[in-house]
């Protein structure tokens, strides 16, 4: 049941008519049931290892804080505590590494991912180590923990969330009068704007996309140049739309969760870049991993191979394959050069007498880290690392300028009339992004604010574009979400 | 909720029944805009049935192509009086026929129901379900028709959500959407027949029907068949099943529907028999290898009318007192076939005998040397009172209603320009142009354009050379 399947059309409204209704302190019962019920219907045996994972950490977390109250007992307590935090979790991490990478294994036989595994992983690990540090407590409730590894909406593909922002929503749910119609309608608003996202743009372009990534040993510059292009903004256009729908259901069910995106493609540098992209994922992995490896506090060089591992280990949580690890290095990479030659770069902007300020050069940065995102890209979205290497090889080295205009272009799976849809599509998304940018705010709070009539008319064109121009249906091999794959 | 906040809620709640209300009947609308148009009549026979008067047909005819294409309700009006619709669609499964008929019984009352029987033989065919489009695209939402889907599709909710919402079906259609598309009658003139005039390009062999082969009527399709005589008898009409010939049918089957007719108790037309009895040739009454043509389906309809007329008790419609839509569909026949013919004339005086001036605007454009038609142009020009000399030097000239409304459109320069509704004809003394699309003229002779002013719609172009007048050209658009 993917959020473009025509039961969840049926799924949600249910769901969301009965948690209005339902008793308040059912409401945790029920949110609990509904993700359960949704995720089970993707891949029904693997709810067993998602329950199995949340009853481990739900005792280790609290046998983590038994062994903390008791902490003052001495030093075989501590060890006794660390025994136990990385026991739990490198339980769960065995579970994720086991149906992660058991292709790799010598077994007779294989399993397939069970869904969301990587980002409830992730929220386990957080969970523990931070009762294990004593910033959290443990949580009592055994529903209402299961629910913040499963609620539904972010059950999938995140965001990840921790349990510090999570829990207390939980918990506080019971006292909210749900019935505010703001805030209902901005959640509305998210939802419709994030099919529109991915229906209407991220789809259309991922025809083009298959296209060329499938047969790229046909196509030259021009063709694997757009490729690559339409994939740099598809996977943001498609990830972007997932949250929007993810945080717009939650809205419209009172909770809030936190943005993953901060207009990451007007980012001057790569650096940047990973603070605006995927921030629940950039978050954990800075607070897990870099910084308990020092983080940059132990000199250049070491800051350097932390950057190297956290990427390393960022680019294993995407896929089992040396693509994304290939992947995770470069942006790593990137990092350690960008930060190794920025004097250098300060140093010609002063003598060049460079407008640092000017729009000019912000617009050549912005170029610059979409170029470098987009290579890595390349690699991301090629099913071999060799496969990416040819593909990049040929796009450098096999110049067709007149593929751009002899109609070439116009058959790699959208003509020019969709052409136009993604254009349009692609205006009015950087339009919001470009608000979120400058004014930091989403389309949902400015809709909420403009008189009804636009508003309604904003919604009704949303609605109806997307239902008249998605790219859906039989016609269509339906593309899931790209993050619903990690 | 909070008491206190009853009255805003109320608010928020009609806000938003507006809001659906608004956005519903937008979303239906673009869904009308948006469905299948496959530029024949294998979709808006469903659409025209809705636009029948209620009760008003008396022998209603259900099933694939070949039905619409066999029973021809205006030869059967004509001859015999019967009121009749083709409520068909192509490639109708036998599933569908079944919830054609459920449909059919909720607005119409008739005496008998003709079943045509090419897809009794045959499963219905997941990987042909795209076919139900043809069928379920005009049909308005209904429980039975959810229902007979979700049947049809037998628990596979994802395909049965997207035929009931069949939004999802017209996917890219907007891309080809023109203006057609918007202004389209839903009234079928034809009564849901389609019936051309042309010949299939060799004569059908239908050696192999006889080469017979052991079929069998599926149980499933026997359960719908015993629905549907449930539902004949519910509503007080009698069923009567035929097959309709086409190449690819076996003689095994044809059995093996009789035998079922027989033991159901149906009677059963079989054309295949009565291909020589009706003189139904292989060479000239088919268009294609499934389906009968203008002349075959004539033939067919004359006997299943007289057959209609001697085994059940309907009306002469023809006898009635005020005027039916049979007849205004026979004035929409005749008319079309003028038009049609004109397209099928080679000479010149043929063609300008056969020009419908009435209710048609009609522009003549002579260019180059005219040698040899100096005669026949001269008493053109004197025949709508122009310049015979001035219309040898070329240029052109329109007429309505057998009056000259353009004057004559010299060489020299100038245009006249003419609009009837979005369509668009103008004429300078070496072109025509017909919604800024302009027809290459002949060299040296004579154009004619032909546009009918009654349905609003383009009806033929035609170019006569001056050394040949004997044979006719089409023009193309540059």
């Amino acid at each position: 049941m993917s959020f473009t399947s025509y039961t969840f059309f049926i799924f949600l409204p249910v769901v969301l008519l009965l948690y209005f209704l339902m008793p308040r302190r059912l409401r945790t019962v029920w949110a609990l049931a509904a993700s359960l019920i949704f995720y089970m219907s993707f891949q029904p045996r693997y709810v067993f290892v998602l329950l199995f994972a949340a009853l481990l950490s739900y005792f280790t977390g609290l046998g983590l804080e038994g062994l903390q109250k008791t902490a003052a007992a001495g030093e075989g307590t501590e060890r006794r505590k660390k025994l136990l935090l990385w026991s739990g979790i490198g339980i769960v991490l065995f579970i994720l590494v086991f149906f992660k990478y058991n292709k790799y294994f010598p077994l007779p036989f294989s399993f397939a991912l069970p869904l969301g595994i990587s980002y409830f992983t992730l929220q386990i690990v957080a969970y523990l180590v931070d009762i294990y540090k004593g910033k959290i407590r443990a949580e009592r409730n055994i529903i209402e923990y299961a629910l913040f590894l499963s609620f539904f909406p972010k059950m999938i593909a995140g965001p990840i969330e921790r349990s510090q922002n999570f829990m207390g929503q939980i918990k506080d749910c019971r006292n909210w009068n749900l019935f505010d119609g703001r805030r209902i309608t901005e959640g509305f608003s998210l939802v419709a704007w994030g099919y529109f996202q991915k229906l209407v743009i991220g789809d259309r372009m991922a025809l083009l996309i298959r296209e060329v990534f499938d047969n790229y040993m046909l196509y030259g510059f021009v063709e694997l140049f757009l490729g690559a292009l339409f994939f740099l903004i598809q996977i943001y256009v498609d990830f972007l739309g997932y949250m929007n729908i993810a945080m717009g259901v939650s809205k419209i069910m009172g909770f809030r969760l936190q943005e993953n995106f901060n207009a990451p493609y007007f980012a001057c540098s790569v650096k940047e870049y990973w603070s605006r992209w995927h921030l629940t994922l950039s978050a954990w992995l800075k607070e897990y991993i870099y910084i308990p490896l020092g983080g940059n506090r132990k000199g250049r060089a070491r800051k350097y191979v932390n950057i190297l591992i956290t990427f390393f280990v960022s680019g294993m949580w995407h896929g089992a394959s040396w693509n994304y690890v290939l992947w995770g290095g470069l942006q790593g990479v990137y990092q350690i050069l960008e930060d190794a030659f920025a004097p250098v770069a300060d140093k010609i902007n002063k003598r060049l007498h460079t407008k640092t300020d000017s729009f000019s050069y912000r617009l050549l940065q912005y170029v610059r880290t979409w170029f470098l995102v987009l290579l890595g890209l390349v690699f991301f979205n090629s099913p071999t690392a060799p496969d990416a290497f040819r593909y990049l090889g040929r796009m450098f080295t096999r110049w067709n300028p007149w593929a751009l205009f002899d109609g070439t272009i116009y058959t790699l799976g959208l003509n020019e009339k969709s052409f136009h849809v993604v254009a349009a599509g692609l205006v009015l998304f950087f339009l919001a992004d470009w608000m979120k940018y400058k004014q930091n705010e989403r389309i949902d709070t400015w809709l909420s604010r403009q008189c009804i009539w636009f508003r309604w008319s904003v919604w009704i064109v949303l609605l109806l574009s997307t239902v008249i121009l998605g790219a859906y249906g039989p016609s269509y091999d339906a593309g899931n979400f790209v993050y619903f794959g990690f | 909720m909070e008491t206190g906040s009853v009255k805003t809620w109320g608010k928020a709640l009609v806000k938003t029944a507006v809001f659906l209300t608004v956005l519903s009947i937008l979303f239906v609308k673009a869904q009308e805009i948006l469905k299948l148009n496959m530029g024949h009549r294998g979709t808006d026979n469903v659409k025209g049935f809705y636009e029948e008067k209620e009760n008003s047909i008396e022998v209603l005819f259900i099933g694939p192509s070949t039905m619409f294409c066999t029973a021809d309700p205006l030869v059967l009006y004509e001859e015999y009086g019967i009121a009749s619709y083709d409520f068909c669609s192509s490639s109708q499964a036998w599933d569908l026929s079944c919830l054609f008929m459920e449909e059919a019984f909720r607005y119409q009352k008739p005496k008998v129901v003709v079943l045509e029987t090419t897809l009794l033989t045959k499963e219905l065919d997941p990987d042909k379900a795209e076919n139900l489009n043809y069928g379920i695209t005009d049909m308005p939402f209904s429980l039975t028709k959810a229902k007979s889907l979700y049947e049809m599709f037998r628990g596979d909710k994802g395909s049965f959500l997207s035929y009931l919402i069949p939004m999802a079906q017209y996917k890219d259609r907007w891309q080809e959407l023109t203006r057609e598309d918007f202004t389209d009658s839903s009234v079928n003139y034809s009564k849901g027949a389609y019936t051309p005039a042309k010949i299939a390009d060799s004569p059908l062999d239908f050696s192999s029907y006889y080469e017979e082969q052991e079929a069998v009527v599926p149980d499933h399709n026997i359960d719908i068949l015993d629905r549907m005589q449930e539902l004949c008898r519910e509503n007080g009409a009698e069923l009567l099943l035929i097959k309709a010939p086409n190449v690819g049918w076996n003689i095994g089957e044809t059995k093996a529907v009789a035998r079922l007719a027989q033991e159901e108790g149906i009677p059963f037309i079989d054309f295949f028999a009565l291909m020589d009895e009706l003189g139904i040739d292989a060479a000239s009454d088919f268009r294609d290898n499934t389906h009968l043509n203008r002349f075959g389906s004539a033939k067919a309809s004359d006997y299943l009318g007289s057959y209609l007329c001697t085994h059940y008790a309907l009306t002469d419609y023809r006898t009635l007192d005020s005027e039916n839509s049979w007849d205004i569909a026979l004035q929409h026949r005749n008319h079309d076939r003028k038009n049609e013919r004109l397209g099928t004339i080679a000479g010149l005086p043929d063609y300008m005998s056969c020009l419908p001036y009435e209710n048609h605007t009609v522009a003549f454009s002579v260019t180059g040397d005219v040698s040899g038609m100096e005669e026949f142009l001269r008493g053109l020009a004197q025949a709508f009172g122009l310049d015979g000399e001035q219309l040898l030097s070329g240029g052109s000239f329109a007429v309505r209603d057998g009056e000259c409304i353009s004057g004559l459109v010299g060489t020299a320069g100038g245009a006249w320009q003419w609009e009837e509704g979005f369509d668009t004809i103008e004429l300078t003394g070496y072109s025509i142009t017909y919604n800024r699309e302009i027809y290459q003229l002949v060299d040296n002779g004579l154009t004619i354009f032909v546009y009918d002013n009654a349905w609003g719609k383009f009806v033929d172009v035609a170019g006569f050379d001056a050394g040949d007048p004997a044979h006719c050209v089409r023009p193309k658009m540059e």
